[in-house]
């Protein structure tokens, strides 16, 4: 009896140690702001897009978008109006919490840029005996319109980071 | 109390205490809502009340007549307090309970850590959790009152404590897990990625863990370490502990097994994708390999320190987890084998037109799978022939022994058939049309490899199925029906006998024991009785316990 005491209490100093780990790293990592990429930059436009979003400024998130209407790709994310793009993020979920983090940003000679990126997310619609960690990549597809980057395309996890606020 | 009439008092009281949860649920919500002056979208609270105090009205009057009636016959007789029925109902109660408050208590919780949910608002759920906890806690109290006695009485309470504990659990992993992964994440991102923007530290999402974390680990640490403590000599719990224990090692192998794949491929070809890129798996993965090896390790040492009070009914439950995870393992080792066999035919075959490092993935597959495979089933397998060897023809009779060798057997011809006719195929067709070349041996080189390991896998398994049948595992045994009237003391030989005697079928009666003939008897002797009776000629015998005698009747 006296052993399996021993091995209740090695079993919960080892959970309660991972569990200190996990708070400690997000408590520290959490709460730093990302550096800001340089705006003139493809990956520097879909961070302030995404930031944008975040605080749900969409006002200012519109803005970086390209000004006029694209030929319709398959899968476009581009609205045709501030008013479409307003009405497109009212019924989003706030629960979750989404990170982003960049891949890859390739710059094209023909005025185009695509910026990959991982967005991880937190959520708790598949508790509790679900996952809730779940990753994606995805790509923002830029055009450089009068010297400045422009989205022309943004995935949809874009919503799920509607009205988070950035960590300060 | 007769069976039938016990049967109606009990199944009236469920009903009855089920309808009465329903009606106070709803009152105690109507009350709430109307205390906190919650608006009304639509619907009327005057109906609800109405409706909840009819559904009262009717079902406590009637529980309370049932469950009196029942009660003050359980406080006179013994017997009752330990009648099957009277543990069904109360540990059906206590099953439903533990589970309506476990998925009330996340939302209440998540709310008190500040949530923004409306599902959270305590008002939804504060109803269910007072009516179930009361409910929970007197029948608790009630089942202590009764002392647990009667086998079949501990039984039923088992199946309420281990399932709970087993939800619990998962839950409670699930909410570590993704906590770490979490944290995991982000220390990987801040170490080898850039990020753009990080998410709210304290979301809701993270609120939901931290529930499930909380109320998960409550219930697991109450109902596996207090409710189900002592509680060695259950069958039930070495399913628990198995169940648990082998869950675990699938996933910390398939987790070992897929890091060591990526890990394998970095490093056969670094250049195609950044470190960073290449083993951004990492932060999903160590977390379910780090709980998965706790659960291990813990329910292992459980299991090590319970050997020596294991009962006897638990050797099939060790048999099944020994020779499920043979044949995970060997299943994983042959097909490590057979891709790298391919690779080893393609390597001597390839064409010129393939592209460079071609190998790569299949060799890291095949040593990934070929490194955890091999290891596992070559002990698994020892122990198994091992203890085979030790058991003598009932080991060799067992279902899951058997199970896996004509599994292994069937699974192998039906691949070595197939691979062969495949491979009789493209030769013919290649030799008919003229352009048989080497090129032949490289585009079946899959089935070759895996008709080569299909057939040593038959041929070693047909030796050790030739030696189980030379011992008797396959000699038709004449069924012989036992009998027994024995006390409560002697199941355990039962659990033995019926391992012992495996053409025999072993029923039970259980007798009551008088002062004047104790049902208690020597077990070695006992152990000799029951052989005894199996070879007496007939079909059947009835085995009696009486003071210091057994009694032996063969009949037809």
């Amino acid at each position: 009896m006296l052993r399996m005491s021993r091995l209740s209490i090695v079993t919960a100093a080892l959970i309660v140690a991972l569990l200190a780990f996990a708070v400690g790293a997000l408590v520290l990592l959490g709460r730093q702001e990302p550096p800001a990429f340089p705006e003139d930059t493809p990956a520097g436009v879909v961070q302030r897009f995404l930031w944008a979003i975040q605080e749900g400024d969409l006002q200012r998130a519109f803005t970086y978008l390209t000004p006029e209407e694209p030929p319709p790709p398959s899968g476009s994310r581009r609205p045709r109006s501030y008013e479409e793009f307003r009405r497109s993020f009212s019924a989003r979920s706030e629960g979750s919490s989404v990170h982003v983090v960049l891949e890859r940003e390739t710059v094209n000679d023909d005025g185009t840029a695509e910026v990959r990126v991982v967005f991880s997310f937190v959520e708790s619609s598949d508790l509790p005996f679900g996952n809730p960690v779940r990753q994606q990549r995805d790509e923002f597809q830029l055009r450089l319109e009068n010297g400045a980057w422009r989205i022309a395309i943004y995935p949809w996890p874009v919503y799920q980071l509607y009205r988070q606020g950035r960590p300060r | 109390m007769s069976t039938v009439r016990r049967l109606y008092f009990y199944v009236v009281s469920f009903v009855a205490l089920l309808a009465t949860s329903f009606g106070a649920t709803s009152l105690i919500g109507a009350g709430l809502s109307m205390l906190l002056r919650e608006a009304v979208l639509a619907g009327d609270r005057r109906t609800q009340v109405a409706s909840a105090i009819a559904t009262l009205a009717v079902a406590v009057p009637v529980w309370l007549l049932h469950w009196y009636a029942v009660q003050r016959q359980a406080r006179t007789d013994p017997q009752e307090r330990q009648a099957a029925l009277r543990h069904l109902y109360l540990n059906a109660i206590l099953f439903i309970a533990a589970a309506v408050l476990f998925f009330n208590l996340l939302p209440v919780v998540q709310w008190l850590l500040g949530t923004r949910e409306p599902a959270s608002s305590p008002l939804q759920h504060m109803p269910m959790l007072l009516v179930w906890s009361s409910l929970w806690a007197y029948h608790w109290w009630v089942l202590r009152g009764d002392r647990v006695e009667a086998r079949a009485a501990r039984t039923l309470h088992r199946w309420y404590v281990y399932p709970t504990a087993l939800y619990s659990l998962v839950a409670f992993a699930i909410g570590l897990g993704a906590t770490l992964q979490r944290a995991l994440e982000m220390l990987y991102d801040a170490m080898f990625r850039t990020t753009l923007t990080i998410g709210p530290l304290w979301s809701d999402a993270q609120r939901s863990l931290v529930a499930l974390i909380m109320v998960g680990g409550l219930w697991w640490a109450f109902h596996w370490t207090y409710a189900a403590r002592g509680d060695t000599a259950s069958v039930l719990r070495q399913v628990y502990l198995y169940l648990v224990f082998t869950a675990s090692l699938a996933t910390l192998f398939v987790t070992a097994g897929t890091t060591l794949y990526a890990t394998l491929r970095y490093l056969f070809d670094p250049t195609r994708l950044t470190p960073a890129t290449h083993f951004d798996f990492l932060p999903d993965a160590l977390p379910v390999f780090l709980i998965a090896l706790l659960l291990v390790l813990y329910h292992w040492q459980v299991l090590e320190q319970e050997a020596p009070a294991r009962p006897v009914g638990a050797r099939g439950v060790q048999r099944s987890y020994r020779y499920l995870v043979t044949a995970f393992a060997l299943l994983t080792f042959a097909t490590g084998t057979a891709i790298l066999l391919t690779l080893l035919l393609g390597l001597l075959t390839s064409p010129t037109t393939l592209t460079p490092r071609w190998w790569r993935d299949p060799l890291a597959a095949s040593l990934a799978l070929l490194v955890l495979g091999a290891p596992l089933w070559t002990y698994q397998w020892l122990q198994a022939q091992a203890e085979a060897r030790a058991g003598g023809v009932g080991e060799r009779r067992a279902l899951p022994r058997r199970l896996l060798i004509y599994g292994v057997l069937a699974v192998g011809l039906l691949a070595l058939l197939g691979n062969l006719t495949y491979i009789i195929f493209r030769f013919l067709d290649v030799l008919l049309t003229g352009s048989l070349s080497t090129r032949l041996i490289f585009d079946v080189r899959g089935n070759v490899a895996a008709a080569l390991v299909a057939l040593v896998a038959i041929g070693y398994h047909v030796t050790v199925m030739r030696e189980d049948i030379r011992i008797g595992a396959e000699t038709a045994l004449r069924r012989k029906q036992l009998l027994l009237l024995i006390g409560d003391q002697h199941r355990e030989l039962v659990a033995e006998m019926r391992d012992a005697l495996p053409g025999s079928q072993i029923q039970v009666l259980e007798a009551v024991p008088t002062p004047d003939r104790p049902t208690s008897f020597p077990l070695s002797q006992l152990r000799e009785a029951l052989s005894y009776a199996a070879g007496l000629p007939g079909d059947r015998a009835l085995v009696v316990v009486s003071g210091d005698t057994v009694h032996i009747y063969p009949y037809r």
